[in-house]
């Protein structure tokens, strides 16, 4: 790790590069940009969005990856649950939040499985996970 | 051709001085990109081959990586590049409308909360933090050579041992959770807004190590710098002595802070 002239201290430019800790920010990875470009920004629904039922599917299982609570809490990271702060910041989504979207997966799921037989056939794959 | 989609990215002011604020060049599938101007907000679209980009391309790729990551790699890189001379809000993925006429429609109630947002994260760019720690180091383990002698003794010792060693993990938690907090309430401090998400599994962060914070703060650009200096000081003294890596990502169009959080601003709350 090659230290910077000025020693460990942070410093940016309007367009970086930063340096925190001598490290400077890494690129963009996949992981951040599909948490970002599927589970964040608007959503703004059209008929479209209605009819992509599974795509909000495949947002939920993404979100499902996001660690569950309580994967975090064996790894001892419960620690936005106690403390009245950073509960706020979980927007709702804490504890329950695992329940609330393994019912809607199951919900969604229920719901696919009901669509008509003619918007089905161009997308059945048998080894499909139900 | 099999017919076109109209593919949204990002909202921008409808006053977008598009002479000193470019449009990209491209953007998904090397698609040139549009303004379709709305009363007070503008949407920046382009359009997509219907049979490569559309409803059916999503329903049969979705879970693809090879087809998904090039959407979202486009999508992205277009938005970044907005991002580097204007405000912008980022629109979620699949963001396909049949024509420019279903998309205004989907929008026009939005359009007053839309702008408000702009201006709420006009000046500001999102910047990302997250943790690493190696495994931790498990108290549990007993120490050997005189525990182990007593360990044939009794099962009361045995069990004695048992509740210390749990004791000795509950309390390397709790010291660990609050490094994190401390270490966050630093960034907070200097950020607009923060948000804490779900630290990503191993799988879709692809790490060995586990990520034990997740986070993202809208901050201001002439914040910045006192932002990073946070950061590096709490990476230094705080994480680095009990083996945490942080790292910072960014900057970032405004994606996690299209919608106000239950509490703005943060730092008034952290006080």
């Amino acid at each position: 790790m090659t230290q910077s002239p000025e020693g460990p201290v942070a410093r940016t430019t309007q367009q970086g590069p930063v340096f925190v800790g001598n490290r400077a920010p890494r690129a963009d990875s996949l992981a951040d940009v599909l948490e970002r470009v599927l589970d964040k920004g608007i959503v703004i629904v059209g008929d479209i969005q209605v009819r992509l039922l599974d795509i909000e599917l495949l947002t939920i299982k993404l979100r499902l990856m996001i660690a569950s609570v309580d994967r975090a809490r064996e790894m001892g990271i419960n620690w936005w649950e106690g403390d009245p702060f950073v509960t706020n910041l979980e927007e709702g989504e804490g504890r329950d939040g695992d329940h609330e979207l393994q019912r809607r997966v199951e919900a969604l799921e229920q719901r696919l499985t009901d669509r008509p037989a003619e918007e089905q056939h161009d997308r059945a794959e048998p080894d499909r996970d139900r | 051709m099999t017919g076109s989609v109209v593919h949204a990215y990002g909202v921008v002011r409808a006053d977008l001085d598009t002479d000193r604020e470019q449009l990209p060049d491209s953007g998904i599938g090397g698609t040139p990109v549009r303004l379709l101007p709305m009363r007070t907000i503008a949407v920046v679209v382009g359009d997509l081959d219907a049979g490569d980009f559309g409803e059916a391309a999503w329903q049969q790729h979705a879970e693809d990586p090879a087809w998904l990551e090039p959407v979202a790699r486009g999508h992205h890189q277009v938005l970044q590049a907005l991002a580097a001379t204007s405000d912008v809000l980022p629109l979620r993925l699949p963001g396909i409308y049949g024509d420019d006429d279903g998309l205004t429609e989907a929008l026009a109630s939005e359009e007053d909360r839309l702008l408000e947002r702009l201006l709420f994260v006009a000046g500001h760019r999102e910047w990302g933090v997250q943790v690493f720690g190696g495994a931790m180091a498990e108290p549990g383990t007993p120490a050997p050579t005189t525990a182990q002698t007593s360990a044939a003794t009794s099962g009361r010792d045995y069990l004695l041992r048992r509740k210390q060693a749990a004791s000795q993990r509950d309390e390397a938690r709790a010291s660990r959770q609050r490094l994190l907090l401390e270490a966050h309430r630093a960034l907070a401090d200097v950020a607009t807004s923060s948000v804490v998400n779900r630290p990503q599994d191993r799988a879709l962060s692809g790490r060995s190590e586990p990520m034990l914070l997740n986070s993202a703060h809208l901050v201001a650009r002439d914040a910045e710098q006192r932002f990073f200096e946070h950061a590096d000081q709490v990476s230094r003294e705080v994480l680095e002595p009990a083996g945490l890596v942080m790292e910072i990502s960014g900057p970032w169009p405004p994606y996690n802070f299209v919608t106000p959080a239950d509490q703005e601003p943060l730092a008034e709350e952290a006080r």
